[in-house]
C-alpha cells in the first residue's frame, strides 16, 4: 500500500531531511507517525502526495511508483487519500457543510449522494449545530474538525494525519480516534502524526519514530 | 457567483474602462461620420446668367448630368434660391430688397452632386475637372465650391483616421491590460482556494473551469453595463446636440456600434483578457501545488 525504500530528502544541500527512511505499510494498518518538532513528519506525507519529490531511494503509493508518476495523474492519486492538515486548510468563503462537501464534488457524486454522505460525517464528528457556519467563526478544535470529517467523508483508501488532535481536549481526541478506529476496521489505513504521547499509551498500533531523518523505532 | 468587495472593484474597474474604450471608439467613428456628412452636403453651385433660356438650361443639364463622377443635377429656380439666400442673410437682406426685387437679382442655380462613394481628395479633383470643362459654357455665371475648405477638411480627415486608429489601438490593449491585472489580483487572492483544491485532488482543468466560467460571467455583466450606460449616454449626447441646433446634420448622422463593429470590440477584448486569464492561473496552479505551511 505505501513503501518507502532507502528515501533521501534534503530540501537544503548538505542538511538532510530524511536520512535512508525505509517502511511498509499495508491495507488498513493504523501508524502512528512521532517524532519531536522538525523530525521530518510532514515532510515524510508531502512525499508521499508527490508535493515534494524525493533526492534519492523509491516510494510507492497505491500501486503507483511516484518516480513515474505523470503530472496529470497526481490529482486522481490524490483523490484516493485524505489529508488533514497542521493548518487545516478550510476555504473561509464557504460554510463547513461544503467545506466538507468538496472532495465529494471534486469526484463528481451526484447532490443526493453528497448531502447524504456530508450530513453522515457532520454527525459523526459532532458538528451538526454549526452546519452552516463559516470557519472563521469556529474554535481551533472545531476547525480541526472539520478538516477531519473533509478528509473522511469520501472514504478514501489511505488518510494521512498530521496532528489531528492537537487542538482538541482528551475527550474529543479520545472520540476521534475511536472514528479513525471504525474506519480502519473498514480497511483504511491511516497513518498520524502526533506529539500526544497519552494518545499512544491508550492504543495498541504500531509506532513509527522519527529522529533527525532516520526511523529510530517502528513497533507494531 | 458570490460577492466580495474586491469583486465590486473588479466590477467598476472593468466596467469604466470598457466604457472609455467604447466611446473612445464612438467618438473616432461618429468624428470619421460627420466629416463624410459634411463633405457630402458640399455640393458645387453653378449660377445661371439671368437671360439663359430654357432650352439652353436644360441642354446644360444634360451634359453635367452625363459627366464623370456627377451624382446628380438639380435645378433650383429663383423663388426657391431666394429664399435660401434670403434665409442665410436675414439680417440685412430683409431691410434691403423686397421679394421681388431679389427675385431678378438672384439667378437660377444649378447644385452638382456627386458620387457618394468618393472620398475627400478624390472630390475635390473632381470638382476641379468639372470647374475647369465648365468654364466656357455661355450660360455659366459663375462657379461656386469651396476647395480651401475641402483641402482643409482632407487634413483633418487624414489626421483623424490615423491618429484615431492609434488611439484606439493603445486604448484596446490599456483597457485589456487593466482588466487582466485587476483579474490578477483577483486570483492572487483566492491562492489559497487554489491550494485546497489541489489538496483535494482537483485536475487542472476543473481549476481552470471553475474560475474561468466565474471570471467570464463577471466579464460578460460588466460588458453589458457598460455597453448599456454609453447607448444612454450617447442617446443624450445626441439629442443634447440635435435640440442646441448647433449642427443637426451632424447629430442626424450619428452612429452607436453596429454589430460587427461590436463583435470585434469584444472579440479582441475577450481573447486578450482570458489568455492572460489563463497564463495568470496557471502559474499560479503551478506555484501552489504545494503546501504552504502559513
Ligand atoms: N519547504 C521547505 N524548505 C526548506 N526546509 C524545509 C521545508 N519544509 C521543511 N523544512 C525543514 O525540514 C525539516 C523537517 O520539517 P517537517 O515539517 O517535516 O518537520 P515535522 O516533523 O513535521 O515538525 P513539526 O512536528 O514541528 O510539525 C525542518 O528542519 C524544516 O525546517
Ligand atoms: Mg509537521
Amino acid at each position: 500500500m505505501i513503501e518507502f525504500k532507502h528515501v533521501y530528502k534534503a530540501y537544503l544541500a548538505n542538511v538532510p531531511c530524511l536520512r535512508d527512511v525505509s517502511f511498509r505499510v499495508n491495507e488498513g494498518d493504523f501508524v502512528f507517525v512521532v517524532g519531536p518538532s522538525g523530525a521530518g513528519k510532514t515532510t515524510l506525507f508531502k512525499l508521499m502526495t508527490a508535493y515534494e519529490s524525493k533526492n534519492t531511494g523509491e516510494i510507492n503509493v497505491l500501486g503507483h511508483n511516484l518516480s513515474s508518476l505523470k503530472k496529470g495523474q497526481i490529482p486522481f492519486l490524490r483523490r484516493e487519500i485524505g489529508m488533514v492538515l497542521q493548518n487545516y486548510k478550510l476555504l473561509k468563503n464557504k460554510t463547513v457543510f461544503e467545506n466538507i462537501e468538496l472532495p465529494l464534488i471534486i469526484r463528481g457524486l451526484s447532490a443526493d449522494e453528497r448531502i447524504e454522505k456530508t450530513e453522515q460525517i457532520i454527525e459523526k464528528v459532532g458538528l451538526k449545530e454549526y452546519r452552516d457556519q463559516f470557519p472563521d467563526f469556529l474554535s481551533g478544535g472545531e476547525q480541526q474538525r472539520v478538516a477531519i470529517a473533509r478528509a473522511l467523508v469520501h472514504s478514501p483508501k489511505i488518510v494521512i494525519a498530521d496532528e489531528p488532535t492537537g487542538n482538541l481536549d482528551s475527550e474529543l481526541s479520545q472520540s476521534i480516534m475511536k472514528l479513525f478506529k471504525d474506519f480502519s476496521k473498514q480497511g483504511v489505513t491511516f497513518l498520524v502524526a502526533t506529539h500526544d504521547e497519552r494518545l499512544l499509551k491508550t492504543s495498541e498500533s504500531r509506532v513509527l519514530r522519527l529522529n533527525k531523518g532516520l526511523v529510530s523505532e517502528d513497533v507494531q | 457567483m458570490k460577492v466580495n468587495s474586491l469583486k465590486i472593484a473588479l466590477f467598476f474597474i472593468t466596467c469604466l474602462s470598457i466604457l472609455i474604450l467604447i466611446s473612445g471608439f464612438l467618438v473616432y467613428k461618429n468624428s470619421l461620420i460627420a466629416l463624410g456628412a459634411w463633405n457630402n452636403a458640399n455640393k458645387m453651385l453653378v449660377f445661371l446668367k439671368t437671360d439663359t433660356l430654357e432650352p439652353q438650361r436644360n441642354e446644360l443639364i444634360q451634359k453635367i448630368q452625363s459627366m464623370d463622377k456627377v451624382q446628380s443635377v438639380t435645378l433650383v429656380d429663383r423663388q426657391a434660391a431666394g429664399e435660401s439666400f434670403q434665409k442665410s442673410l436675414k439680417e440685412y437682406a430683409n431691410s434691403l430688397l423686397t421679394n421681388d426685387e431679389m427675385l431678378d437679382l438672384v439667378p437660377e442655380t444649378l447644385e452638382i452632386d456627386l458620387a457618394n462613394e468618393l472620398n475627400l481628395s478624390d472630390r475635390q479633383a473632381a470638382f476641379q475637372q468639372l470647374a475647369s470643362t465648365l468654364k466656357n459654357e455661355p450660360a455659366i455665371e459663375e462657379l461656386s465650391y469651396s476647395a480651401t475648405w475641402l483641402q482643409k477638411f482632407e487634413k483633418i480627415d487624414r489626421f483623424l483616421r490615423s491618429a484615431g486608429l492609434f488611439v484606439f489601438l493603445v486604448t484596446t490593449l490599456l483597457v485589456s491590460y487593466l482588466i487582466s491585472l485587476m483579474i490578477r489580483v483577483y486570483i492572487d487572492d483566492t491562492k489559497s482556494e487554489i491550494e485546497v483544491y489541489n489538496l483535494l485532488g482537483a485536475t487542472r482543468w476543473s481549476i481552470y473551469k471553475l474560475y474561468l466560467y466565474d471570471l467570464a460571467q463577471f466579464l460578460t455583466l460588466s460588458l453589458v453595463v457598460a455597453l448599456g450606460l454609453t447607448a444612454v449616454f450617447f442617446n443624450y449626447a445626441k439629442t443634447a446636440l440635435a435640440q442646441s441646433g448647433l449642427s443637426k446634420m451632424v447629430a442626424e448622422n450619428l452612429m452607436f456600434l453596429n454589430f460587427r463593429e461590436g463583435g470585434i470590440l469584444l472579440f479582441i477584448l475577450m481573447a486578450s483578457i482570458l489568455a492572460h486569464c489563463f497564463f495568470t492561473i496557471t502559474s499560479s496552479v503551478n506555484k501552489l501545488n504545494q503546501i504552504n505551511n502559513d
